[in-house]
């Protein structure tokens, strides 16, 4: 039975190899079961450190929001970060110190131990990228996770000293944001300003007419507020400022609409002197007076040639031999007279034209610009029945100089042809002599600045600027009137109207450069497209709700997507002061203050005040980090309460209470003030 | 057929038989054990998944949001429309867990809520949909599953609090639990403040402390 034989040893062989490897899998399923033990504790222990770091997380969520709804009530964002440090540690103490049973509770295994009970929680806070928040925490020196299997075979022990933690609440985005809004705060006096100023100019040169009222003033200083709140906050409190400009319009039987449309239209009519426009103008009178600088040369010249004349006649007296010849002298001086007295009367022409070019170009502008429109009637028109326009004097002064010089050139060329009749040398001498006063005496006329022909009476009041506090009475003044008719008009009083109209542009562009905004602040008025679809909308009714605990939960959505901030505002107006400070205004009289400029024919009607708004104590500005809901707090509804996400909230409550601009009006047109 | 004959024909009968036998034995002695060996491979998995809970940000999973119930409780607000949303991207799932489990933590007296539901009781059924996607993908077929997330009851006799979700994947008629693995993480919330609230909703002094741990069980099924 050989084969039984070996089959026998055979099973031996494969009994003992079984045997062998039921031994092995024993001892690989005991393997198995420790790895899966010991990993099954490494899960547990990281748990726990994570579940330290999630409360330390929460601890900073409660920090974080009972400091920031009282943002107000620290001295310096450090004392702010320091305070949120302390309480972040104190909530995290009391949290940790329920963990142990808790942990225990549901695994007996867990233990948490930390090291020296005197030992201070230290929280650390920093900026993250996007103004988020990361914490460091330090834990007492020997703080750990210990965890055993089962059967205490298995220990495992992981140090907790140290936790890093990610906020997901913006809270320095938001204190940074807050702090830009409050040192930026005269902002809202500007845009107020630009906003009172854009209206008053818009009444004065539309209506004739400066309503300054307390309820169109709250109206724009709403608008104001919310224009500030979307430059700093990317939104504004959209619901208050549509709430607020509602119930200012109502009072003046407006809608907010009819307010908001007002600013947007006037931007485009109402837009001081443009520099550029007074300098053309004042180029076309450049160009007249060097017109006249040049005729006063060429007169001079004329004058010259006569006595050159006279010279040549001096000559056939001492010689009669040369008679010929001097006397040929003589015509050709004369002659050179009368050229000379002819381009005079050319370039006085040239300073007609100037002019009228100068009217023209008022003329082309006044289509597209109220000022130049004045400008133009200021120049054609007389601002008084006595007093006559520019055009006129300017038209009369070109005349009337024109007509003196066509009769001294009418004299010279008369003269020069009598020259050859004249038989004797003392014949001719006399009338040359004759001839050339005639022509000194009319050149010095014609150049030499003439007294005023009449005065015209007025009532002055001291101009912006020149004066501090309280104006000086106004006195009666005198202005010349130097051409008066047809026959008036020289050389040298056209040169005087026409220095005095180039000093008063230069004057009129001074005075309303130095009082109006430029225009890129008018612009500013602009009132952000989405923020006006907002306030046009029906605000809803917020009637006997608290808003302010509405928003901690719902938030209004940003206008704007970024930074994705939230705003809430409430301040009441408690009044609005308007102190009249020019000189008119000062001495009760209902118009503005008239300061002529008789030379241009413009008369600026100026009217000025002090503007004073005071807001009640209390004033609350606060922001949400819409973006991140995340903190879980809880809220009141209905008498329950609730645990819900909400977003951190900065609060701050406002020190500056009173608001104040100067509205300075200057207008061309006169206007009432109501 | 002689006698010798026959002995040799039994001798190689013998010598077959022994060999089968020898060969069954070799078959079932495998020094691996596959169910020991799927049991093992399915608890580490189940580990890595419960790890990748606690770090993992719902923005790594596409991000998660839900939206505010408000008409139980503020009917006659004007509310904007956006400003019920909750964008909880930055959260750690567990965190997320925890949150649901306190906002949602259920006060009944026999089985009837004594407590309106909150502005966030919807965050329960879209951070369970949530969960199935995130788990969907960390799993990705390889096992059956089921999250559960509960906090021991706290049993008064005539009340009960307690919080209990779900979110599985598999097919109950024929699978095997693998394993379950457990991590405990505590509420968002103080034992005082967690005590306060219960006290205030049921008007009376509770003797017993209210659990403030929750349980995170991750069973996985082949």
């Amino acid at each position: 039975m050989p084969f039984s034989a070996a089959g026998i040893v055979i099973v031996m062989l494969v009994v003992a190899m079984v045997g062998q490897a039921v031994g092995l899998r024993h001892q690989h399923s005991l393997n198995t079961v420790d790895d899966a033990s010991s990993s099954a504790l490494l899960t547990i222990a990281t748990s726990v450190q994570n579940d330290l770091r999630a409360a330390a997380r929460y601890a900073i969520y409660d920090a974080l929001w009972d400091v920031s709804k009282n943002a107000d009530s620290y001295v310096s964002d450090e004392a702010r970060e320091l305070a949120i440090k302390n309480l972040a540690a104190k909530y995290f103490a009391e949290r940790v110190a329920a963990l142990p049973n808790a942990y225990a509770k549901h695994d007996a295994r867990i233990e948490l131990e930390f090291g020296d009970s005197n030992a201070q929680l230290i929280f650390n806070l920093r900026e993250g990228d996007g103004g988020y928040t990361l914490a460091d925490v330090r834990l007492p020196k020997g703080t750990c996770v210990k965890i055993s299997s089962w059967d205490n075979s298995l220990v495992l022990e992981l140090p907790c000293e140290g936790i890093e933690a990610f906020i997901d609440s913006r809270y320095f985005l938001l204190q940074e944001r807050m702090r830009a809004f409050i040192s930026r705060i005269g902002s809202v006096s500007t845009n107020w300003a630009m906003m009172e100023y854009v209206s008053a100019w818009a009444g004065a040169w539309l209506s004739g007419n400066i309503k300054l009222n307390v309820s169109r003033s709250k109206a724009f200083f709403e608008l104001a507020w919310a224009a500030h709140e979307l430059d700093i906050f990317g939104s504004a409190d959209y619901m208050a400022a549509a709430i607020g400009l509602t119930s200012a319009a109502a009072a003046v039987n407006e809608t907010s609409e009819d307010i908001l449309y007002d600013l947007s239209s006037t931007t485009l009519i109402a837009s001081p002197v443009r520099t550029v426009d007074v300098d053309v103008m004042r180029g076309y009178i450049d160009r007249a007076l060097e017109a006249l600088a040049e005729a006063s040369s060429a007169l001079a010249g004329a004058k010259e040639h006569a006595q050159r004349a006279n010279d040549a006649l001096a000559q056939i007296h001492e010689n009669m031999d040369n008679a010929n010849s001097a006397l040929e002298k003589m015509q050709t001086a004369l002659e050179d007279a009368v050229v000379s007295v002819a381009q005079a009367r050319n370039h006085v022409s040239e300073v007609g034209q100037h002019f009228e070019q100068l009217i023209n170009f008022t003329k082309r502008s006044a289509s597209q610009n109220v000022i130049m429109r004045a400008l133009r009637e200021s120049l054609v028109e007389r601002m008084r029945v006595d007093y006559p326009s520019p055009q006129e004097q300017v038209t009369w002064g070109v005349r009337g100089t024109l007509a003196k010089l066509n009769n001294l050139e009418t004299n010279i060329s008369t003269f020069a042809q009598e020259v050859g009749i004249e038989n004797t040398a003392a014949g001719l001498e006399n009338s040359m002599m004759d001839l050339v006063d005639e022509i000194t005496s009319s050149a010095q006329k014609l150049l030499a600045g003439p007294a005023p022909k009449r005065w015209v009476g007025f009532t002055s009041y001291a101009e912006p600027g020149s004066y501090e506090g309280e104006p000086p009475n106004p006195g009666k003044e005198m202005t010349p009137v130097y051409i008066d008719g047809k026959e008036d008009g020289t050389i040298g009083t056209l040169k005087i109207i026409l220095k005095n109209a180039r000093n008063n542009l230069a004057e009129m562009k001074e005075l309303a450069g130095s009082v109006e905004p430029e225009p890129d602040e008018i612009n500013s008025v602009y009132i952000d497209e989405a923020l006006k679809q907002k306030l046009e909308l029906n605000a809803g009714n917020f009637s006997g709700i608290d808003r302010e605990r509405l928003y901690e939960l719902l938030p209004p959505p940003p206008i704007q997507s970024q930074p994705g901030l939230s705003v809430f505002h409430d301040f009441g107006i408690k009044e609005v002061r308007y102190g009249r400070e020019d000189p008119a205004g000062w001495f009760g009289s209902p118009t503005p203050t008239p300061i002529p400029l008789w030379f241009i024919g413009v008369t600026l009607w100026w009217a000025q005040w002090d503007i004073t708004l005071e807001l009640e104590d209390g004033a609350i500005e606060e922001i949400f980090d819409f973006d991140n809901p995340t903190l879980p707090l809880t809220y009141d509804a209905m008498g329950e309460e609730f645990i819900t996400h909400k977003p951190l909230a900065y609060r701050h409550e406002m020190l500056s209470n009173t608001f104040n601009f100067r509205l300075v009006i200057i207008s061309l047109r006169p206007f009432s003030i109501s | 057929m002689d006698e010798q004959g026959i002995g040799y024909i039994t001798d190689m009968l013998v010598f077959a038989l022994l060999i089968s036998f020898a060969s069954l034995l070799l078959v079932g002695a495998s020094p691996i054990d596959p169910k020991i060996e799927s049991t093992r491979y399915a608890a580490s998995f189940a580990q890595s998944t419960l790890l990748a809970l606690q770090h993992s940000t719902a923005d790594e999973f596409g991000g998660f949001e839900y939206q505010l119930d408000t008409l139980s409780f503020e009917p006659n607000v004007p509310v904007l429309k956006g400003s019920t949303k909750r964008n909880l991207r930055h959260k750690a799932l567990t965190q997320l867990l925890v949150e649901d489990a306190l906002f949602n933590l259920h006060i009944e007296a026999e089985g009837v809520g004594l407590e309106p539901l909150g502005p966030s009781w919807g965050m329960k059924s879209e951070l369970r949909e949530f969960l199935k996607d995130v788990l969907d993908k960390l799993i990705g077929g390889r096992f059956g599953y089921r999250l559960i997330v509960r906090t021991l009851p706290l049993d008064l006799g005539f009340v009960r609090v307690h919080f209990e979700s779900e979110s599985k994947n598999f097919d109950e008629g024929a699978q095997r639990k693998l394993c379950s693995e457990t991590i405990v993480a505590t509420l968002p919330i103080s034992q005082e403040e967690l005590t306060r609230r219960i006290q205030k909703v049921l008007d009376t002094t509770l003797e017993l402390e209210p659990d403030i741990g929750a349980e995170i069980t991750l069973e996985l099924w082949s």
